[in-house]
């Protein structure tokens, strides 16, 4: 009623023509900006969810439909077999857990250490600090690539700071070196020392947010007499929850979609990423359970397998998808 | 007489205002004579801080904190940053064996050599992988700040519609972009044509441009271009959201001045949106590049994961990937010299 009333009396008080056209063209010109901005919107909106739907509506149809011409998006015969299929031939409940087990933990400690050391970078003054901020910075930019070879060979023979071969002195160890590949350590030990998946990317994050909470909350910690650690713990953290959302779901997710570096430190452990991306070809090769089967009647049964996959990565998203935008937007990568 | 009682009345007044003027000032030099007092005594104040943490000085203890709270980050660095990549800059400049422990053999830059000198694959590959990389680049940069303006707009719906663009940022992986781009190899079987397999590509749009009378080089790059729509819109999730973040923290009185002053949209973007986005655009071409550029599928890479996995040339990949990484270090580093001149930042 309030709207009419004011576009009413609008109108009312302004009696001349001129004005009369001017509004109505900004009334329509309004409009026709909504229309086409909401429509662009629309249009983009479709082409990130049509590879989705289409996925699900393969996903859920027998697979004689896809011989049917008449069907395109609505299956005529609905089946949850597919699914059924995919989660065997997956093995989906074991890879699920060897896939949690390589992202959760390295995830967690990841959230920690990379907290620790963007607050050294955030709060302190010392000797090289920008230099060292600088490196981290560099291991942004190179590409894991450039070292995956060597950390190969690092992992597989393990000497850090030549504690293995002191250990081999000592006579504790029957090598100088530890063969760490095939191990959850190689996953982990990186991300336990900030050096993990992107981790330069989260030291910089944390940095970014650590450096925008005001420093009085500390200084009057120091005054109360709380320790340089303890105020990071009683102060920082419970002031940073968004960064750690951040850092949490960005690294889960990298960890869980990583399908470059897990294979290569643990080839004897199957993860959904890599699995997933041999699956086609080992159901229809000679000796898989699809093998002379026409091709099409097998892509259900891999379309079910996509959406086991991204099924996790969606519930994630969904029920973290308002704090996890708002977080970045918090996360100051903007200052 | 008027013209005197009037004087008479102003007088006074003025006179009061200079008294009232000089209360003021007085009241200021009060006011710096406080303020001077009280500066001496803040030294005072942090002198006592410094007290209760035993006798170390204040800024030596904080400095040995700080270097604690990056002591772990430093020694991950060292053993899974520096050393390999002081091993991989040796394998680069030598023959690796690996059936002896990956002994090192001194080759005389023979690896360097053999993938620089002409008609090499390598070579090759780099041009097509720096071509993707401008395009991409510029593409998505303009793209995703596009729909960052458009997502900022209030409109009915605005939730599910974030939501949907950040997806991809979630889901995107290797496995389901591959997955995904050949979704639509079934609707092609049926429309005959089997080799298309991409999503989204502009099958019969060259002719149609053609007809228009467009000459080819011109329908060629929109065809360049609107071929990417799928992997445009799938890799530009992170940079949208940079951007509306950037967008959101531009104050709402410079909207306001404008529309008092009756800017057009076209002025509001192109003199408050994107001088306020500005220092974004770099941060967003610089991820752009590394995100593309250390994409597995990318043609130096895919040709540097093929000799490590097929033939086992671990000196030869090496070299491949260091001359890479230079040549990516140098193009950012110019993005750099580029832009520091062109942000504007309202800060500092």
């Amino acid at each position: 009623m309030n709207i009419t009333k004011s576009i009413v009396s609008q109108f009312t008080k302004h009696k001349g023509k001129k004005t009369d056209k001017r509004l109505w063209f900004n009334i329509i010109s309004k409009f026709i900006g909504k229309l086409a901005a909401s429509l662009i919107l629309l249009g983009l909106a479709y082409v990130i969810l049509y590879p989705l739907i289409y996925c699900i509506s393969q996903a859920i149809r027998l697979p004689s439909d896809m011989y049917d011409p008449r069907v395109i998006y609505i299956p005529r015969n609905f089946t949850w077999q597919n699914f059924k299929d995919a989660w065997d031939f997956l093995d989906y409940p074991r890879i699920f857990m060897n896939t949690l087990n390589v992202s959760l933990w390295p995830t967690l400690l990841q959230l920690c250490t990379c907290a620790l050391a963007g607050y050294g970078f955030a709060r302190f003054k010392f000797k090289g600090k920008g230099l060292m901020f600088g490196l981290v910075i560099l291991t942004l930019i190179v590409p894991p690539q450039t070292i995956s070879v060597t950390t190969y060979t690092t992992f597989r023979y393990f000497d850090p700071f030549y504690v293995s071969s002191g250990l081999n002195l000592i006579g504790l160890l029957p090598e100088n070196y530890i063969d760490i590949t095939d191990t959850i350590w190689s996953v982990i030990l990186p991300a336990l020392f900030a050096s993990g998946l992107k981790s330069g990317l989260f030291i910089f994050v944390y940095r970014q947010f650590f450096r925008g909470i005001p420093k009085e909350l500390e200084e009057a910690a120091y005054i109360d007499g709380c320790g340089f650690f303890g105020t990071f713990l009683k102060i920082l953290v419970p002031n940073a929850v968004p960064a750690f959302i951040t850092v949490f779901l960005l690294s889960l997710v990298w960890y869980y979609n990583d399908y470059f570096t897990i294979p290569l430190f643990l080839p004897q452990t199957e993860v959904l990423s890599s699995s997933l991306n041999q699956m086609f070809i080992n159901m229809t090769t000679v000796g898989g359970p699809y093998a002379g089967v026409d091709v099409l009647l097998v892509y259900p049964i891999w379309r079910a397998g996509i959406i086991l996959y991204i099924l996790p990565l969606l519930i994630i998203f969904l029920l973290f998808q308002r704090k996890f935008t708002e977080s970045i937007a918090r996360s100051g990568i903007v200052g | 007489m008027a013209d005197v009682i009037n004087n008479e009345a102003v007088n006074p007044s003025e006179n009061i205002n200079d008294i009232n003027n000089q209360a003021e000032e007085k009241k200021e030099k009060i006011k710096k004579i406080k303020i001077k007092k009280e500066k001496p005594e803040k030294p005072q104040k942090i002198k006592n801080k410094t007290k209760k943490f035993k006798n170390i000085s204040y800024e030596k203890k904080q400095s040995f904190v700080g270097f604690m709270f990056t002591l772990p980050w430093l020694i991950g660095f060292l053993m899974f940053f520096f050393i390999p990549a002081i091993k991989s800059i040796n394998f680069s400049l030598s023959d690796v064996k690996i059936f002896e422990n990956y002994a090192t053999e001194w080759n005389n830059f023979y690896n360097y050599t053999s993938i620089l000198t002409g008609g090499s694959t390598y070579l090759k590959n780099l041009g097509a992988t720096f071509l993707d990389l401008a395009i991409n680049v510029s593409v998505i940069l303009i793209f995703s700040l596009f729909v960052a303006v458009l997502l900022n707009r209030k409109f009915v719906g605005r939730g599910v519609a974030r939501a949907v663009f950040f997806l991809p940022v979630i889901v995107t992986t290797g496995v389901v972009m591959t997955a995904f781009n050949g979704a639509s190899d079934t609707s092609a079987v049926f429309e005959g044509d089997v080799s298309n397999g991409i999503m989204f590509t502009t099958m019969n749009a060259t002719e149609v441009l053609n007809s228009l009378g467009l000459s080819e080089q011109i329908t060629k790059g929109m065809i360049m271009v609107s071929d990417r729509i799928f992997d445009v819109v799938w890799d530009s999730g992170i940079q949208i959201i940079l951007f509306l973040a950037a967008l959101q923290s531009i104050s709402p009185a410079l909207y306001e001045a404008c529309d008092v002053e009756g800017a057009t949209a076209w002025e509001r973007f192109w003199l408050i949106t994107f001088p306020s986005v500005s220092p974004i655009i770099l941060v967003n071409i610089v991820y752009t590049i590394v995100d593309t550029f250390s994409d597995p599928s990318n043609p130096v890479l895919a040709q540097i994961d093929s000799t490590v996995k097929n033939s086992f040339n671990y000196g030869g990949a090496a070299a491949m990937v260091w001359v890479y990484f230079i040549i990516i270090l140098a193009i950012i580093g110019l993005i750099f010299l580029i832009c520091k001149r062109l942000i504007f930042y309202t800060v500092e």
